[in-house]
């Protein structure tokens, strides 16, 4: 019994890859983030019956029991989080997909067929159309402008956080 | 190290909003964005990473996969195979 509780936070984490990779597979593999956030609340729907069984069962007093549900959930926020950017590296990640071409070459790439095989045009092209998409960017005139704010909001302060931490705006100033 | 601090490295998106944002009234055409973000800033620093984190070595000209790269390429690739996500990431 002490052992599930101790557990429930890697439980619900399985029960939250299971449901995303059921979302995925039988319901929808078109819309990553909706599984993803699927994922995550059937692993809360697992966390709590593993919870309320534990509290029925345990003769702790109430407060030794919240404040341990309250680790054990602060536990599976940190490892779904780390499970969604598992995820969004597979999704967005440069690097993930040049050692993906890579491995998919038994002899290995030269830069100019890595270039071949995936290029800065094409990174432009799937990130300009979920901007486009989201309406974060608009295209008008053969032009483009800035949409709706949040996107630009978000850029700020992560170049702000940049400047402040590492001193540089960009990875390319000395 | 496989994956990046938010901070580290410059993504894409970060940059692509920020130059259309320093564009301002007048916009950014599509030309613009492709002399401004490039191959050059986009893929030629994470090859080098490639490299210097030993995901990949090089053998004359050719990018070859460590073990390690091996490994975690595969992972991913099983992974986005598993959930059925036929369109290559990145």
């Amino acid at each position: 019994m002490t052992y599930l509780h101790a557990f429930s936070s890697i439980i619900a984490l399985s029960v939250n890859v299971l449901a995303q990779v059921y979302y995925c597979r039988f319901i929808s593999n078109k819309h990553l983030l909706k599984s993803l956030f699927f994922g995550f609340f059937c692993g809360v729907l697992g966390f709590s019956i593993v919870e309320i069984y534990y509290m029925l069962q345990s003769q702790l007093p109430i407060l030794q029991n919240i404040s341990s549900v309250v680790i054990n959930m602060a536990s599976y926020s940190a490892l779904g989080y780390c499970y969604f950017h598992f995820v969004n590296l597979g999704e967005t990640a440069r690097r993930i997909r040049m050692i993906s071409e890579l491995k998919t070459a038994n002899s290995g790439l030269s830069a100019q067929q890595i270039l071949e095989r995936y290029n800065a045009r094409e990174i432009i092209e799937k990130r300009l159309g979920r901007l486009l998409k989201s309406n974060q960017v608009i295209y008008r005139n053969g032009r483009y402008y800035i949409g709706k704010p949040f996107m630009l909001v978000a850029s700020k302060i992560i170049v702000f956080l940049k400047l402040f931490i590492l001193g540089k705006k960009s990875e390319f100033e000395e | 190290m496989v994956t990046y601090s938010a901070l580290e490295a410059d993504s894409p998106s970060l940059v692509m909003i920020m130059t259309i944002a320093h564009s301002g009234s007048e916009g950014l055409s599509q030309k613009s964005f492709e002399e401004k973000i490039n191959n050059d800033t986009l893929i030629v620093p994470r090859l080098k990473d490639a490299l210097s984190e030993k995901l990949a070595y090089l053998n004359g000209n050719k990018y070859i996969l460590t073990p390690k790269g091996r490994i975690i390429a595969r992972m991913f690739i099983t992974y986005r195979r598993i959930i059925k996500r036929e369109e290559k990431g990145g």
